[in-house]
């Protein structure tokens, strides 16, 4: 029983390499296959549809209307870079003010007497 | 008109000579990239995509190579840019899917049968074909530049600008990963 389980399987695995080798050869005596005979007109039309897309960017980009607007942007931007920085400066300091008046904090006194002891 | 001449009227901006570079090499270049990215539509869209970078980069060829060697390397180059790109836009839907945001079905494509295989191989041609799709990227260019377009090691070697013992190494371990791949095939087919 077991003796024929092993020639079952080797046949099997016989029947697997022949077949692999079969499918790896296939390719043998291939021909090239042929390109679209229109080929060169559709290359052509794919070029002037890509330079008309170029074309109607670079009309749009040299506007008036879209360099201002362009301009106004880049200066705005600037500016709330500024703002954002400058405001950081002073909440820094306004909190540290805030603190000491809350406390009462005029100045830092060190002193050697024990608070505990009683006089 | 010889190579040279050809050469340099494309860099002057010769139409004549771009409609010769096109016909004379439209089917090397449809060829590669049909063994590559195994679709006829796929191939003829990266075909003229080929053509059109020749083309615009046409100024920065040297020579040091035959032009049908440099409209190889771009065929590949583009045919694994095309492979790539299909690749992330299925993740991508397979994503968008898995949030409800894409109801479109996700296709397996059919299988790749080359219309330049003959007839009696043309059922194993395409198990092996679905293997090939399968290999790393330089092992695929190289096993197709050798089995599909027919080129030798040294050809091979200077369209992916490598050595030839490299290119020897490439196809060696194609044709493994390609025996083990169809093996399970078979294995499973069989059950």
């Amino acid at each position: 029983m077991r003796k024929m389980k092993k020639n079952n399987h080797n046949i099997m695995e016989n029947q697997s390499e022949k077949w692999v080798s079969q499918a790896m050869n296939s390719l043998e005596g291939i021909k090239r296959a042929n390109a679209n005979p229109f080929l060169y007109t559709r290359i052509l039309a794919r070029m002037q549809e890509a330079n008309s897309r170029w074309e109607k960017m670079a009309r749009f980009i040299s506007r008036p209307a879209f360099a201002i607007a362009a301009t106004a942007l880049f200066l705005a931007l600037n500016m709330w870079v500024v703002i954002q920085k400058n405001d950081k400066a002073f909440s820094q300091a306004e909190k540290e003010q805030l603190f000491a008046t809350e406390y009462s904090i005029t100045s830092i006194h060190y002193s050697l007497v024990d608070p505990n002891e009683v006089k | 008109m010889g190579e040279q001449e050809l050469i340099e009227q494309l860099k002057a901006g010769e139409e004549a000579a771009f409609k010769q570079m096109v016909t004379s090499w439209q089917d090397l270049v449809y060829n590669t990239s049909l063994g590559l990215v195994q679709n006829e539509m796929d191939a003829e869209d990266v075909t003229q995509e080929v053509f059109v970078k020749a083309w615009e980069s046409i100024e920065g060829f040297k020579g040091e190579s035959k032009l049908s060697t440099w409209l190889y390397r771009i065929s590949v180059t583009k045919s694994l840019d095309f492979l790539r790109s299909k690749k992330r836009k299925k993740r991508f839907a397979y994503i968008q899917s898995l949030f409800g945001l894409n109801d479109e079905l996700i296709i397996d494509p059919a299988d790749f049968l080359h219309p330049g295989v003959k007839i009696e191989k043309k059922e194993l041609s395409v198990a092996l074909f679905k293997a090939i799709s399968q290999l790393p990227e330089q092992q695929k260019a190289a096993f197709v530049l050798s089995r599909v377009e027919g080129l030798n090691h040294k050809e091979v070697s200077e369209v992916i600008g490598t050595t030839v013992p490299a290119v020897e190494s490439l196809l060696q371990r194609a044709k493994l990963n390609l025996r083990k791949n169809l093996g399970e095939v078979y294995r499973k087919e069989k059950e």
